[in-house]
């Protein structure tokens, strides 16, 4: 559906954001995962045409979405990290705004899938209020609900679930996972739990890199029998072994290493996740798969 | 603690590039002001110089600079979000916005002071001479005390307002509103009060000026003051610290109210929105398909945006103070013609009021606001990138903004005629709606021209900082004297502006409408480049559109090339333009090349001889003369200079005496060796030929008007000139030096005529014959009586003789006039004036009537038979008297009535002046070029005193008395000049206020009958063809008629003595 061959971004100030990025996005939901300064904003704002890349080609279906930035707009819904809204507007009113420059012509279908949008993110009751008295929470909802106006075949989320209670948090997982069935959805979230239960792929962005990508659960697995657990003095690991993060655990200090074979006798072999092969390339380990 | 927060707090105010970049404007700005307004030598050191350079400093850039730091620091934490972040620190909520607002104050004084640096190096710039160090370190602490004492309250003042309104929570904008309403008030109650700050002030009502010297937030008024009165002075000082100290108790008790204060959970609030249990099944979403339609895309754009501009209740409110500001402007004036007289104000009058300085100000502002709201709205609310990933291209978006700046100002030109129809219906006027059609042409179409380049410079510039800057730089251009200070004095450096200049009666808006719509092209073709810009910026390069962007680009430059080319040629119809500085050096060199010829005998011009042919409707005039040459000398003349105008060149000059002519194109003079000297008492003729256009393309200039509705030319300067021509000379000393002249001698007045040759003294009288011709439907004028009038296919001819000779300065006057005459004795009355303008008719020709009878007696009659009288377009001086026509502004003239108690009209007492110069300039006080213009215009006021008595009675005159008083005391308070007597006199409040009450005390003192005597013996002795009369001839033949009173006479009239009496009655 959307292909990224070598794209590249240098900013002004000599930042260089995205680094030949190359990516095959098909239908479904994929992640991208990446710490702050990674390049993921970048990244989606590239794709989503509101800004242009210095190199390389964005195609969408075949169509170049640099030179037709309206051709991937006019099937785009998009939630940036963060955004704010104009004043002195309802929250019916700014969707009704934005659902027809989207193309919702017909009135019935737009206030119809307005009424969706707003149950859905369970903002009914708070449609005629001014948005910009919204809580941080109501207004990702509002996001949400925004950019699912229309029909978007590509849907890009940036932070979707920041700022949202655990309920909100997993019945928008739910609309999410139902949404990517038959479009492509580019999710970038710091939840790495978020991603591993909800994207079928995932790129892993560092320093404007992917440097890592695939099925979701390929990446980790191919940690298998590598990713081990314990409580013990760090200073006792060998040195093949590799911390990848520490936990506190009812306070006791535990550790999560990356070793071909045991480090030490009190660690026990775990089922490894997508946030440990996020740490393994986050703390530069080297690896023989890499 | 304080004062660490106080040194954080500048650190952090100082480290912002907006600061950094005022302290770098803050000097230039000084430098142009103090090297701008020039003074004499004399002056330039001097408290009056001082205070006004200070004054104007603090006037235009106080309550900008205070504004602009003011938005940028006081609204800075909600700007970048950390209200919340500064709001949870330890420190009282009062004593941080305190120490912010001190810091302002501090922060600001300094951009002051640097900006006097500036100021003061100015000043130097103009002195020739530097004074000593010591007297360089006194004008320096001068002018910055002087900072200190003006600027110092009303920069308090200004910010403790701007931090009351941004703790109510009022939005940026209304902080600049605050100073542009300060801003705009403060040069309309100068204006008012007569600051000398404001060219052009009149003498104000005294109740109102004592107030506002009270009020002034400056405290200018009382330091204008000749004599400066501490007391008011400082209770002026302590009022506006007062005023300022209120403010700030007023935003101190406000200040625990956040701007973004959270809001209240309320009934429908979030909570309850997002406790609720959610039904399963709910979330269930139905996708639309999309089909962006690009009309309903922009429909939905413009109505979304308009509601957000328009429907905004702050909106709402700016719009009813915009109609309460121009009915306060519009209503009071729409009646007023001057002091005592009104007159049936119109729509155009009403539109006048606030056409030219209040809508295209205000208009502009708007335009700059919504261009920036519409462009960068969406990152203001941080919506930018939801709206950018939306489907609607470039062009939707910007036409869409187009449309909705299109609508706002429409909606603020609605709501300017609203204004301006309420102020008319509450006057009882009768409203023309046509002339609010032009209005919104006239006026919307630059502001229109005006937004499109904002919203195109804002679009295509994505420094936000830069573009807002350029946006304001045109402002700059428009609205100060920045392009003339900087010397780009060329049309098309008034950035959008056109010469669109005041309508009246006789011309609506013919002087400059084809200029009008060149202009307006122009700058269309302007501001569409830059909008193809805008829309050129996302097409991709290389790509197919590029190329033909490229082509509409280079197309549209190729356009506004030619466009400019051809407003170039059409400037050159008005003539050359020189700039100030090449007109310096034109004269000079002038004065350098043929000061020769000063002392060289010249023929006299016995009889000119001239047909004019006017074209109104092509604005063009065909001129071809001949002059008849007289050796007047006792010796043979063998060299003849000739003289043609420097922006008119002649287009044929021939002598026919057989001679060598050499031309000096630059200096557009003309030598002619005769081959065979010209004996005394023989005759040659000079034949010469001109074409005079004019463009409408810029303002007009004095003595040449020529459009579809009125034409009036006057011959000098643009008919050949015989001799050298002291006039070219550079008067100002200084000037003088620069250009390395030797200075000329100042001496007064009596000493130039006691030590001048009198035997020179030579009037400038011919013999005139003219022959004019105008399409029909227009009357034509001319010196001398008509003698033969005929028709030739659609143009009428007219042939005018004098039957003896006159003054020699010829006019030549067209216009669509009716005209009502009388004759008295054997001379002819008439007035030339409009159709529907009857009303003042009959009493202007008595004015005439009273006039000639008055002078006629003593001093014989005008020169000439017939005396026409004509309304003019309100250009210019109200009155001008040529010989034998006399002109006459139409507002005052003949619109204007008496005010029911006013003990005189003002239509009267002019049209007696102005008949007065016929005796008074064009008989005698011209020949003698030594003399002032005593015996022009200061006895043309002791007429009307006299006229007002025997017609109107002594209540009358004693009025016009206290008028003229109340003008003299005003500007005289002003005039930091030495005292002269009323002979040397060169300022317009000596020669007409101070002269009127001479008059009137010395016709108490002596009466009429000795000055008319005097009058009648200088003009038996002095007049044409006898040697002409100068002041002091008058003045001796008064002596000679009231010897008794020859102190009283000398100490009015040739002492440099102030006026004794001053009380109310003389």
């Amino acid at each position: 559906m959307l292909q990224l061959d070598s794209i590249s971004k240098t900013y002004a100030d000599g930042t260089q954001a995205l680094k030949q990025i190359s990516m095959e996005l098909g239908t479904g939901m994929v992640g991208l995962l990446g710490p702050n300064g990674a390049g993921k904003s970048s990244l989606m704002r590239t794709i989503a045409t509101l800004q242009d890349a210095d190199s390389g080609l964005i195609t969408m279906n075949g169509v170049c979405v640099r030179s037709n930035p309206l051709f991937l707009r006019s099937q785009l819904g998009y939630l940036p990290q963060h955004f704010g809204v104009y004043p002195h507007i309802s929250c019916r009113a700014l969707l009704e705004h934005i659902a027809i420059l989207k193309g919702l012509n017909d009135t019935e279908q737009r206030q119809a899938q307005i009424e969706s949008l707003l149950e859905l993110t369970n903002l009914t009751k708070v449609a005629e209020r001014q948005v910009r008295h919204f809580s941080g929470g109501m207004l990702q909802r509002f996001g949400i609900a925004q950019a699912l106006l229309g029909n978007p075949q590509v849907l890009i989320l940036d932070e979707p679930t920041s700022g949202l209670d655990p309920a909100e948090r997993l019945r928008l997982h739910k609309v999410l996972h139902e949404v990517a069935k038959t479009r492509l959805l580019l999710l970038s979230t710091h939840i790495v739990e978020d991603i591993e239960h909800l994207c079928a792929n995932t790129y892993i962005l560092i320093a404007g890199e992917v440097v890592a990508s695939g099925s979701t659960d390929s990446l980790f697995k191919s940690l298998d029998g590598k990713v081990w657990q314990g409580a013990i003095d760090i200073e006792q690991l060998p040195a093949d072994a590799h911390v990848l993060t520490e936990n506190l655990y009812y306070g006791r200090q535990v550790y999560r290493v990356f070793a071909e074979s045991q480090p030490h006798p009190a660690m026990t072999p775990v089922k490894p996740c997508l946030q440990d092969r996020y740490f393994l390339h986050l703390n530069g380990i080297e690896w023989g798969e890499c | 603690m304080s004062r660490q927060i106080l040194s954080s707090e500048l650190y952090l105010q100082w480290r912002q590039p907006l600061f950094l970049v005022l302290l770098l404007i803050a000097p230039l700005f000084g430098y142009f002001v103090g090297h701008g307004i020039s003074a004499s030598q004399v002056e330039l050191f001097q408290r009056f110089h001082l205070q006004q350079v200070t004054g104007a400093l603090s006037m235009m850039a106080l309550p900008w600079v205070t504004a602009i730091l003011g938005v940028a620091v006081l609204y800075r934490d909600q700007s970048s979000g950390m209200t919340e972040l500064t709001q949870a620190l330890p420190v009282e909520r009062v004593k941080l916005q305190g120490t912010v607002v001190v810091g302002l104050v501090l922060s600001i004084y300094a951009l002051c002071f640097i900006a006097v640096c500036g100021l003061f190096g100015g000043i130097l710039m103009q002195a020739q001479v530097l004074p000593s160090l010591m007297e360089l370190v006194h004008v320096f602490l001068h002018m910055q005390g002087l900072l200190l004492v003006l600027a110092m309250p009303a920069l308090v003042l200004f910010l403790a307002m701007y931090w009351f309104s941004t703790n109510l929570a009022a939005p940026a904008i209304v902080i600049y509103l605050l100073a542009l309403i300060v801003f705009v008030a403060y040069m309309a109650l100068s204006s008012a009060s007569g600051s000398p700050l404001m060219a052009g002030a009149q003498a104000p009502d005294a109740i109102f000026k004592a107030v506002w010297s009270y009020l002034d937030w400056f405290g200018l008024t009382a330091l204008f003051e000749k004599d400066i009165d501490w007391q008011v002075l400082l209770l002026n000082r302590v009022f506006i610290f007062t005023l300022a100290g209120i403010f700030v108790v007023l935003a101190l008790r406000t200040a625990s109210l956040s701007p973004s204060a959270p809001q209240k959970a309320t009934a429908r609030g979030s909570d309850k929105a997002q406790l609720k249990p959610v039904k399963r099944g709910s979330s269930k979403l139905g996708f639309v398909a999309t089909t962006p339609y690009i009309t309903k895309q922009f429909m939905t754009i413009v109505r979304f945006n308009c509601g957000q501009l328009l429907l905004h209740p702050g909106a709402l409110f700016l719009g009813l103070l915009w109609i309460m500001i121009l009915f306060a402007e519009v209503y009071p004036a729409l009646d007023f013609a001057e002091v005592g007289a009104t007159l049936h104000g119109l729509s155009i009058d009403a539109i006048n009021r606030i056409m030219w300085d209040l809508v295209p100000l205000f208009g502009s502002v708007v335009m700059l606001y919504v261009s920036y709201t519409l462009t960068w709205r969406d990152h203001q609310y941080n919506f930018a990138l939801v709206s950018e990933a939306l489907p609607v291209s470039e062009i939707v978006r910007f036409v869409s903004r187009l449309v909705i700046l299109f609508t706002v100002l429409g909606y603020f030109l609605v709501l300017t005629i609203a204004a301006a129809v309420i102020s008319q219906v509450m006057q009882g006027s009768s409203i023309q709606w046509f002339e609010y059609g032009y209005f919104i042409v006239f006026a919307g179409i630059p502001l229109a021209l005006k937004g499109i380049t904002f919203l195109a410079i804002l679009g295509v510039i994505q420094q936000r900082v830069i573009a807002l800057g350029l946006s304001l730089l045109i402002l700059l251009f428009e609205f100060t004297p920045l392009p003339t200070l900087l010397g780009l004095t060329y049309p098309l450096f008034g950035l959008f502006t056109t010469p669109l200049s005041s309508a009246d009666m006789v011309l609506g808006y013919a002087a400059n409408e084809t200029g009008f719509w060149a202009f307006s092209m122009f700058w269309l073709l302007v501001s569409v480049s830059l909008v193809a810009l805008v829309l050129m910026r996302n097409v991709p390069p290389a790509s197919k559109q590029r190329w033909v962007s490229l082509a509409v680009m280079a197309m549209l430059l190729t356009l506004i090339s030619l466009k400019g080319y051809s407003i170039d040629r059409e400037l050159e119809k008005d003539g050359k333009m020189l700039a100030s500085a090449e007109l310096l050096q034109l004269l000079a060199d002038y004065e350098r090349n043929y000061k020769s010829f000063a002392g060289m005998p010249m023929p006299s011009i016995e009889h000119v001889n001239t047909k004019v042919d006017v074209y109104p409707q092509q604005r063009r005039v065909l001129v071809s003369g001949s002059y008849t040459l007289l050796n007047l000398h006792d010796e043979p003349l063998d060299t003849i200079l000739v003289g043609e105008n420097w922006r008119s060149p002649l287009q044929e000059l021939e002598l026919l005496a057989p001679s060598q002519m050499t031309y000096d194109q630059e200096q557009g003079q003309y030598v002619f060796k005769l081959e065979a000297a010209l004996a005394p008492g023989q005759r040659t003729t000079l034949r010469f030929s001109l074409q005079l256009q004019q463009s409408g393309y810029q303002a007009l200039p004095n003595h040449k008007i020529v459009t579809s509705e009125f034409v009036y030319l006057r011959a000098i300067p643009y008919f050949p000139e015989i001799g050298y021509l002291p006039i070219r000379e550079i008067a100002n000393n200084d000037f003088r030096r620069d250009y390395g002249l030797p200075p000329h001698i100042e001496l007064s007045t009596e000493a130039k005529l006691r030590a001048r040759d009198a035997s020179k003294d030579r009037y400038d009288w011919s013999q005139l014959t003219t022959l004019m011709s105008a399409p029909q439907g227009y009357q034509t004028f001319s010196q001398g009586e008509l003698v033969a009038e005929w028709q030739e296919g659609e143009r009428l001819y007219r042939k005018y003789t004098t039957q003896e000779p006159v003054r020699r300065v010829q006019a030549f006057i067209a216009t669509r006039a009716e005209i009502s005459k009388q004759s008295f004795d054997d001379q002819i009355l008439q007035v030339a004036h409009i159709p529907q303008h009857r009303g003042n008719v009959a009493m202007t020709l008595a004015a005439m009537e009273h006039t000639t009878a008055f002078l006629a007696k003593p001093m014989g009659s005008f020169p000439g038979k017939t005396l026409t009288l004509i309304e003019t377009p309100d250009l210019g001086p109200s009155g001008y008297a040529l010989p034998q026509l006399v002109l006459i502004g139409s507002r005052i003239g003949f619109r204007a009535r008496q005010d029911d108690g006013q003990p005189f009209s003002h239509a009267y007492r002019r049209a007696v002046h102005e008949t007065a110069h016929q005796w008074f300039g064009h008989m005698l006080g011209n020949g003698v070029k030594e003399d002032n213009s005593f015996l022009i215009e200061s006895m043309a006021k002791y007429v009307e005193l006299a006229m007002l008595e025997r017609h109107y009675g002594i209540d009358a005159m004693q009025a016009l008395v206290d008028y003229e008083r109340e003008r003299y005391t005003h500007a005289e308070n002003l005039n930091n000049q030495p005292m002269v007597s009323l002979v040397s006199a060169e300022s317009p409040h000596d020669r007409y206020s101070r002269a009127t009450l001479v008059f009137a005390q010395l016709r108490a003192g002596i009466g009429d009958e000795p000055i008319l005597a005097a009058l009648a013996e200088v003009v038996k002795k002095h007049r044409y063809p006898q040697p002409p009369a100068s002041s002091l001839d008058f003045v001796d033949a008064l002596v000679a008629q009231a010897p008794k009173y020859r102190a009283l006479i000398e100490r009015l009239l040739v002492e440099p003595q102030p006026l004794l009496v001053l009380g109310s009655k003389m």
